[in-house]
């Protein structure tokens, strides 16, 4: 069995005439360490999908198995504490603590974890260092992301799961920010999701499934993946 | 680790000091107010009951015309296992106050030190504290007592005078006219002149405990005072006839049990009246400001809304969010229950026993930790008050993370917007749409107003309401002198119409019971000018009104001394305000209560009669005594009712206050993009500010018929049933109109700070990325 299977997932939203599939019926598997790339337009169900995994929205039908365990059969509590322990989030938005420093919105993400990283080495990696003493709202939009991608990496999760992570950022931040991803599934080994629409990213991914209308078009392994600073869009 | 979401609390408590100040002013008024009148209330209870104890308080007191022989007074004692004690006093008058004076040196009634210290010199008197606070007089004042200079050397608190009852048969107690003092014997005798009054002080060999049983102690008192006075007197007389020169007859001109003294029982149950009141005031402010905190607490999840949701899916559990978001308010909630409860034990606690020492003598009364006070004040209101926010924190965190990632936690966000006409002018709009985004604000808002309006009118009715009940009272009168007599005496005047008088008491188990006064009236009365139907009775107004009673019930009434309930049928109602009252005819008076036919115990008059002996008049009510009631009343109530108000208006700004300030903050982002389309602060606050206004103002407005419908609730269902007598009903107009009035003059202040708020806010706000 692969690290995350997901099996004939249906998702809908809205009632009666104003019911509206998003996902019609979803079967992956990812393994451990891969970093995968949920590809596709809006209103594909690509962050539907992302979230069920992540067990913050629930399938109406099919269900996901995280390393041997079915987040469906898990209670509320319980899938608290399995996203407590495995998983790492990073979204579009970075949602940041405003009155903690860049240091402490890093250690919101450590308290949670029984094995955190060393926090002062993740800031050196995330070249936030001199600016751990600052306030979000000190910080350039990329540094703020890097806060955030910090928060989730730090409690060294078993798969981060990252939500248009680059979608508020200009290009080379963008760049910046998606090597930092890169750099952090090779050094710690964590399986990393990541939804975008940005069709270029594939190549930095060892898998690609491509979503339209509710169902994965493609799902293939790249064989080699192409380092971010060479991509171009 | 210590959660690193703890070092937000110091930032957040200095971000939003005016919410957490709010809060903590808040509970520090409320709870002081509360703790320092149970935790006084306590200690003046307890040395109050104490001093009764401690200073051997009399069991009845008697005076004699003469002084009779010892050995009388020893067979009256043995009769009636007593034991008498002297109790000699001389009164004096001066510019209309009496002073009465005792002699130092019996083992009853001791007086109790308050400051100074007690006389020995012959010239030297130490004079109740109250009467001295009253007065203005001070250690070492010279006053006048029987032509002579003496000096005052202390206040005393006399355990037979807590309140100032002059005459036992009087209906209030007089702080202003009447005082009383001891003397040293040897001053007391120096000074006293033959107007000397021969009392003697009892005390039970058993103490009596229940009121039957003091009934029969006292009953058996005055049945050998009659047996040995009857002896006596007869023997006077053989020896008159025998021819013997210059012999007085004995005769008692006093004659009271202690358990109907009201100088001594008055204030005890003044005192110990139900404190429950005062405790259900705290919970429903308590329960009021716990909506308030958890609706701010609502505005801060929709403000972090996407932070929580983030956090959720990290893994932050429910219970770790819902303490994160109370600490807060909780501490500035425990906080200000702790400094309440301190001002209540120390400043509060003496303003409140000074209100007290304002109407009743009492020794030093200390302070008490009071288990009852700390679960009223402490223990109830922080259950109120985790128990609100606690169920409706945890009620909002049960949405799904996905939706505080959305930002939909409202329930709100789905639903199209409200369509407001166009022909709505669009500043209009903009202020309905405002109402409406806020309006769980906006309801706590109308609640704290109509709150807030019903304690300032409460502080507000109480002296128009008095008024209102001496100008009923005056207007109510069965006839402009009532006498009642100790027994039968016929006088010869055309105005007196006789009448009998019981005194029975209610049996509704849900009301604190009530005295009811029982006219037995002359067929054809010329006084109470209503026909009362054979075998039926007319019921005060005031009865029918507080008890619900209608034509045609029933009522039952208690004889507590003869342990017999005797019933009425209501024939209907008679005017009379003064007391609560049945009035039925003579002769089925005097066959219920099986008198003889021709009783009667006292009479009606225009008049005043000449001709009654003096001592058989057992009380002359006339319309200054009735009127004296309400008079005093007032001023007890005067004390107390006036901060009641300013307590209203406090706690109306503080909670406009933090709610406006609610809705400004919440609204930061759009006030500062007004500001960028080129709004100017002005009309930002014609926007912002106005809404608020409209909501303020058509609350006060609101509030009147509320507010009336409120306290109507509460006299009818509380009032009436934990307070004896009758206070009828009825706020004055202007009451509403000031409370309108102060509501918008204190939000003016609010609206000062909202304006500073709204200037205070960045065009570049706006811009930011709030995250």
């Amino acid at each position: 069995m692969s690290f995350v299977e997901i099996k004939n997932v249906k998702k809908h939203y809205g009632e009666g005439e104003a019911r509206a599939a998003v996902l019609t019926g979803v079967d992956l598997s990812i393994e451990k360490g891969e970093l995968c790339v949920l590809l596709g337009p809006s209103g594909s169900g690509k962050s539907t999908l992302l979230n069920i995994i992540g067990g913050i929205d629930d399938a109406d039908e099919g269900y996901v198995v995280i390393n041997g365990e079915k987040t469906a059969d898990m209670n509320e509590k319980r899938l608290t504490q399995y996203r407590r322990n495995h998983l790492g989030y990073v979204f579009q938005m970075y949602n940041l603590i405003p009155n903690l420093t860049v240091r402490e919105n890093v250690e919101v993400g450590a308290y949670l974890s029984k094995k955190p990283l060393k926090v002062d080495e993740l800031l050196k990696t995330l070249g936030l260092y001199e600016h751990r003493n600052k306030l979000p709202n000190q910080l350039s939009g990329g540094q703020q992301q890097r806060t955030a991608i910090g928060r989730a990496v730090i409690k060294n999760p078993d798969i981060l799961l990252c939500d248009e992570p680059t979608g508020a950022l200009d290009y080379n931040t963008s760049k910046e920010i998606l090597a930092l991803l890169e750099r952090i599934n090779r050094e710690y080994g964590n399986t990393i999701i990541m939804v975008t629409h940005n069709d270029a990213l594939k190549n930095m991914a060892d898998r690609v499934v491509k979503l339209r209308d509710g169902r994965i078009s493609r799902n293939y392994l790249n064989e080699k993946r192409m380092p971010v600073s060479e991509i171009e869009w | 680790m210590r959660n690193p979401m703890n070092r937000r609390y110091l930032r957040e408590l200095k971000a939003d000091f005016g919410k957490y100040l709010v809060i903590f002013l808040f509970i520090i008024m409320v709870v002081s107010v509360v703790s320092s009148f149970l935790v006084a209330n306590a200690g003046v209870a307890k040395a109050y009951y104490g001093a009764m104890e401690k200073n051997h308080v009399e069991s009845g007191h008697l005076a004699f015309n003469v002084r009779p022989d010892d050995e009388l007074l020893e067979r009256i004692s043995s009769k009636a296992k007593i034991t008498f004690y002297p109790a000699d006093y001389f009164e004096e008058e001066n510019d209309g106050v009496t002073m009465r004076v005792y002699r130092l040196g019996s083992d009853v009634n001791l007086p109790e030190l308050m400051e100074g210290r007690l006389p020995e010199a012959p010239d030297e008197i130490a004079i109740d504290n109250l009467h001295s606070l009253n007065a203005g007089i001070k250690i070492g004042d010279r006053i006048q007592v029987d032509g002579h200079l003496v000096t005052v050397t202390g206040f005393v608190a006399l355990p037979n005078y807590t309140a100032l009852f002059k005459d036992n048969a009087d209906l209030m107690f007089d702080i202003q006219g009447f005082g009383v003092g001891v003397m040293s014997e040897e001053g007391f005798d120096a000074f006293s002149s033959e107007h000397v009054t021969i009392g003697y002080a009892w005390t039970y060999d058993e103490k009596p405990e229940t009121d039957k049983e003091k009934n029969d102690a006292a009953q058996k008192v005055l049945e050998a005072l009659r047996e040995e006075l009857t002896e006596v007197n007869t023997k006077i007389i053989m020896r008159a006839m025998q021819g013997e020169k210059d012999l007085t007859m004995l005769e008692v001109t006093d004659f009271v049990p202690g358990h109907e003294n009201k100088a001594i029982n008055f204030a005890g149950e003044d005192m110990t009246g139900d404190s429950a009141s005062i405790s259900v005031f705290l919970y429903i402010v308590v329960g009021v400001l716990a909506f308030i905190v958890a609706v701010t607490t609502l505005n801060t999840l929709s403000k972090e809304a996407t932070v929580i949701g983030t956090l959720r899916a990290s893994g932050y559990t429910r219970g770790e969010m819902i303490r994160h978001y109370l600490v807060l308010p909780f501490a500035s909630f425990f906080v200000g229950m702790a400094v309440g409860n301190l001002l209540g034990y120390t400043v509060m606690r003496d303003f409140m026993l000074g209100v007290y020492r304002s109407m009743y003598s009492f020794g030093r009364a200390e302070t008490l930790w009071n288990r009852e006070a700390f679960l009223k004040t402490t223990l109830i209101p922080s259950l109120i008050m985790i128990t609100i926010n606690y169920v409706i924190l945890a009620w909002k965190l049960r949405i799904k993370p996905l939706r505080f990632l959305r930002r939909e936690i409202s329930g709100r966000e789905r639903k199209r917007a409200m369509r407001l006409s166009r022909k709505i002018p669009f500043t209009w709009r903009f202020r309905i749409r405002i109402i409406i985004q806020n309006m769980s604000n906006y309801v706590m808002l109308v609640i704290g107003v109509i709150l807030a309006g019903a304690i300032i009118i409460f502080g507000l009715m109480f002296q128009p309401l008095l008024d209102e009940v001496s100008r009923r009272i005056a207007d109510t009168p069965i006839s402009r002198y009532q006498y009642i007599l100790k027994s039968p005496e016929d006088v010869l005047d055309e105005a007196a119409e006789k009448f009998a008088l019981a005194s029975l008491e209610t049996t509704r188990r849900d009301f604190k019971t009530d005295e009811i006064s029982v006219y037995g009236v002359s067929e054809g009365s010329r006084y109470v000018k209503k026909e009362i139907p054979e075998n039926q009775a007319l019921l005060s107004n005031g009865y029918m009104e507080k008890y619900g009673v209608e034509e045609g019930d029933r009522v039952s009434l208690y004889d507590k001394y003869a342990d017999k309930t005797y019933e009425f049928t209501v024939a209907g109602e008679y005017p009379y305000e003064a007391s609560l009252a049945v009035f039925m005819n003579l002769g089925e008076f005097n066959e219920m209560f099986e008198k003889t036919p021709d009783y009667y115990s006292g009479y009606f008059s225009d008049r005043e009669l000449e001709g009654l002996t003096e001592s058989n008049v057992y009380v002359k009510i006339d319309s200054a005594s009735l009127g004296g009631l309400a008079t005093q009343l007032w001023e007890s109530f005067a004390g107390i009712m006036g901060p009641v108000r300013w307590f209203g208006v406090i706690m109306f700004v503080l909670m406009v206050y933090l709610l406006a300030k609610q809705i400004i903050e919440r609204n930061q982002t759009s006030i500062s993009m007004t500001k960028i389309l080129g709004f100017s602060n002005g009309e930002i606050g014609g926007l912002y500010i106005a809404s608020t206004t409209i909501v303020v103002v058509a609350s006060l407005f609101l509030a009147i018929p509320l507010v009336d419908r409120l306290l109507r609730l509460i006299f009818e269902n509380y009032l009436y049933k934990r307070v004896s007598g009758f206070l009828p009903y009825c706020v004055s107009n202007d009451c509403y109109v000031k409370m309108v009035l102060l509501g918008i003059a204190s939000y003016a202040a609010v609206v000062i700070l909202q304006l500073l708020k709204i200037r205070a806010i960045k065009k570049s706000d706006a811009l930011k990325t709030l995250e």
